[in-house]
């Protein structure tokens, strides 16, 4: 979506971090979904182990 | 000994009257224990519906160990627990929202699974919850593989039908690899072949209040179904 | 007793710490509760408030918790923290009906068509989670502050390159359409198109001209730095651009701090050869004349006055004009008033209602300090203890590291506000209160709790401005009412309370 979309029909957004923007957005019903955000630093450790899982025989 | 009558009842529940022995009782749900200690329930509320379930307008006054008759004389079928092979239509737009419910394995809580994922029938009986999370991992990805129509495979199979956990949970497994399914979780295959959002995150978010960490649990063991088989 | 304890490697946003905090300090025996990452600033502050800090082991990704109450309760209370941490208690232990997407890949697939990313992560974090939003195809707002020059550099390039737009860092406002991101008013939708490198200066000029029945179709962020030449106003002229061609719009407008010189020539020839009138608001800078397709302000409301003066067509300079006169007649009320103490106090949670503030009260008082002084040399050595006349920015990132905005959690400044009411050589405390979507749904009844419990025989004198409109949720008219009804004078603009407090400080000071 370029910036010209946007301002033509816009905003449609995603918001990541705060959720009382989130709510207030979606009290004046734009259209918005939230991402309820962790730190990536976890991600890290998880895809490690769901590599292994692929090599997992149980199918 | 009383009788009762529920209104409306699961395609697989008996069609004859059963007597039964009271196994556990919650404010939302009786337990009872039947032939071949199976797993009955009487529920108050739809969403609830699983298999061998019927419904009831209030929860009688039970004890554990009593025994009761359940007629189906007066009741409808009100839910169907078998899966419908599907998978192959889950639309593809969201793969990336069923991908990342596997995710729920980082909670501090159900990280204990993350070691088992190479084997997960030693997730049986693994984790905190009156239903394992162990279990609810493992329903969910027998599930998927039902659902997609895979074979699961011999050793897991016979793994699972070692009586290696709780009876409430050993039953939820074996329906699992027998093809039933709980109708939140039905609801949630139905809404992934279909194109609503809304529809979606309400199948899921009615999945997490399931339990306290039940939900999580089932969702990333489909989620680890799914992509095991795409 | 205060006592602190480390909660290691473990992320809770603001508004949970912030809500926990809340729900223990309502426990009795606890005089104080804080919870906050462990950030360099956030150790500073407690060690102000009497915590035992030196030696804590604890990084920026650390918890910490701080508590005042007995000895002998500190060990329940901190298990009961932790239990509203995993549970919270407002939440009612329910979870939401609704699943929420946990990455960005998962909310695209349920919004495919969105446009816009809304970021406010932690700075750290912030910076790659635009460039996803970005390599996405999605503009972005980044509220976040904390992120590296260097970053936004990169991102911004990215997004010029792209046909995308990068709002911020440290924006904390946005407008598209009418409807606002972040902080923002309920403004009417009109004919004007904002381009702002600060958050309460596009708040101010909207409720402003909202005021004088004027509407804003968009109002685009940069951030701050944009306008500094290692930037070099990407985001601005990118901004300017769109709103010069857009044909609903008639008046574009650029506010901010005062670009630097080679910025301010290309913001400047941009403005004159796009084809519309335009209106500058560099805050603080000398007046400059006018020419016939560009206004030159140094106000948020004269800017607003200007603008009405074009849509309306009338003539700005009269416009201009008026307003002065109407500034002359505040500040003659401003130097009657009576007070006891010497000093005058700015306390803001608006970064630039602040720097508008100090601006106007340089034009009348000789020295001023603050934790972001305009003038060199004036910076405080500790933000926490100002002297003299001071004016403290409580949205500088000093305090919101791992700790949420004060317009949306006020308690700090109230704090603040207290403690330096009851110093008895100061004479005036002149403070903001930002209504709108994302502040606090009650800030003026928080301010006025500390005014009411002050144990200073006589108090200083209380200027406020309330920047909002009577559609916001909090209620303007409200929460004017509340503050009149504690003896605080407001004013209708920041200028105005401005000029009236330093009016009124002007001949006490060296006393």
């Amino acid at each position: 979506m370029s910036m010209k979309k946007l301002l033509k029909d816009g905003p449609k957004v995603i918001n990541m971090g705060m959720e009382q923007f989130y709510i207030d957005l979606k009290a004046r019903e734009v259209p918005a979904v939230r991402v309820d955000w962790k730190p990536p630093l976890a991600d890290r450790e998880l895809l490690g182990k769901l590599k292994k899982l692929r090599g997992g025989n149980f199918v | 000994m009383i009788t009762l009558y529920p209104f409306e009842r699961s395609s697989d529940w008996p069609k004859t009257m059963i007597v039964m022995k009271v196994h556990s009782v919650y404010s939302k749900a009786i337990n009872f224990e039947g032939e071949n200690n199976r797993r009955y329930s009487l529920i108050t509320g739809e969403p609830d519906y699983l298999p061998r379930a019927a419904l009831i307008e209030a929860l009688p006054f039970l004890k554990a160990g009593e025994t009761v008759k359940i007629s189906p004389e007066l009741s409808s079928v009100g839910f169907d627990p078998s899966i419908d092979p599907g998978s192959e239509s889950v639309n593809p737009l969201w793969q990336p929202l069923w991908r990342e419910w596997k995710r729920f394995l980082l909670d501090d809580r159900l990280d204990c699974l993350l070691d088992h994922l190479e084997n997960p029938e030693e997730m049986l009986g693994l984790g905190p919850g009156t239903t394992p999370a162990g279990d609810d991992f493992i329903t969910g990805l027998v599930t998927a593989f039902r659902w997609s129509g895979v074979e699961v495979n011999e050793r897991l199979v016979k793994a699972l039908e070692k009586n290696g956990t709780t009876w409430f949970s050993a039953q939820m497994i074996r329906d699992a690899l027998n093809g039933y399914i709980w109708k939140r979780g039905k609801k949630l295959c139905q809404a992934l072949t279909g194109s609503s959002a809304s529809e979606l995150l309400s199948a899921a978010g009615r999945i997490l209040q399931w339990g306290h960490l039940s939900g999580r649990a089932w969702l990333a063991g489909f989620s680890t179904g799914l992509e095991g088989i795409s | 007793m205060k006592r602190l304890e480390v909660v290691k490697g473990e992320y809770y946003d603001s508004v949970t710490l912030m809500l926990v905090a809340k729900e223990l300090k309502k426990i009795e025996g606890v005089a104080e509760a804080t919870l906050n990452m462990a950030t360099e600033a956030n150790l500073h502050i407690m060690k102000t408030a009497g915590f035992e800090v030196d030696g804590v082991n604890a990084s920026p990704d650390d918890l910490i918790i701080g508590i005042d109450c007995p000895g002998e309760l500190f060990d329940g209370l901190m298990e009961t923290a932790r239990s509203y941490l995993s549970s919270p208690p407002w939440k009612g232990g329910e979870e939401p009906s609704e699943y929420t997407p946990r990455t960005l890949e998962g909310a695209l697939s349920v919004l495919p068509e969105a446009d816009i990313a809304l970021i406010s992560l932690p700075g750290r974090y912030a910076a790659a989670e635009a460039m996803k939003a970005l390599e996405r195809g999605l503009n972005v707002m980044l509220y976040s502050d904390n992120v590296s020059l260097e970053e936004e550099i990169e991102l911004k390039r990215y997004a010029s390159r792209n046909g995308l737009i990068v709002m911020g860092p440290d924006c904390g406002t946005v407008v598209i359409n009418g409807e606002g991101l972040g902080f923002s008013n309920a403004c009417p939708v009109g004919p004007v198109g904002i381009v702002s490198a600060s958050g309460t200066g596009l708040q101010e000029v909207m409720v402003q001209l909202a005021r004088r029945g004027a509407g804003v179709k968009h109002g685009l962020g940069t951030g701050g730095r944009d306008v500094k030449s290692a930037v070099g106003g990407i985001s601005s002229l990118i901004a300017i651009e769109a709103l010069a061609n857009d044909p609903e719009i008639s008046v574009v407008v650029v506010i901010g701090k005062p670009p630097s010189t080679e910025v301010r020539e290309k913001l400047v020839q941009t403005l004159r050869s796009c084809g519309k009138q335009s209106v500058t608001c560099f805050m603080g800078e000398s007046p400059r004349k006018d020419e016939p397709q560009l206004k030159y302000t140094t106000g948020l409301e004269e800017c607003a006055t200007v603008v009405v003066a074009l849509l309306d067509g009338k003539d700005a300079g009269k416009a201009r004009e008026d307003l002065m006169n109407e500034y002359l007649k505040i500040e003659a009320l401003g130097r009657k008033s009576e007070t006891s103490g010497r000093f005058l106090r700015g306390l803001f949670t608006g970064g630039t209602l602040c720097y508008e503030a100090e601006s106007i009260a340089r034009r009348y008082l000789e020295s001023i300090y603050g934790n972001n002084p305009l003038k060199i040399g004036m910076k405080l050595p500790d933000s926490l203890k100002p002297i003299q006349n001071s004016f403290i920015d409580y949205g500088e990132d000093e305090f919101t590291q791992g700790k949420l905005h004060p317009m949306i959690d006020p308690s700090f400044r109230t704090g603040q506000l207290k403690m330096q009411s009851e110093d008895p050589s100061v004479a005036v405390v002149l403070f903001d209160v930002v209504l709108g979507y994302g502040s606090a749904p009650d800030p003026s009844s928080e301010v006025v709790g500390a005014i009411k419990g002050l144990e200073r025989k006589r108090g200083p004198l209380y200027v406020a401005y309330v920047c909002g409109t009577s559609g916001d949720p909090q209620c303007l008219e409200r929460q004017i009412a509340i503050l009149k009804e504690a003896g605080v004078r407001v004013f209708e603009s920041n200028a105005r309370a401005s000029i009236f407090a330093a009016a009124a400080t002007v001949g006490r000071e060296r006393r």
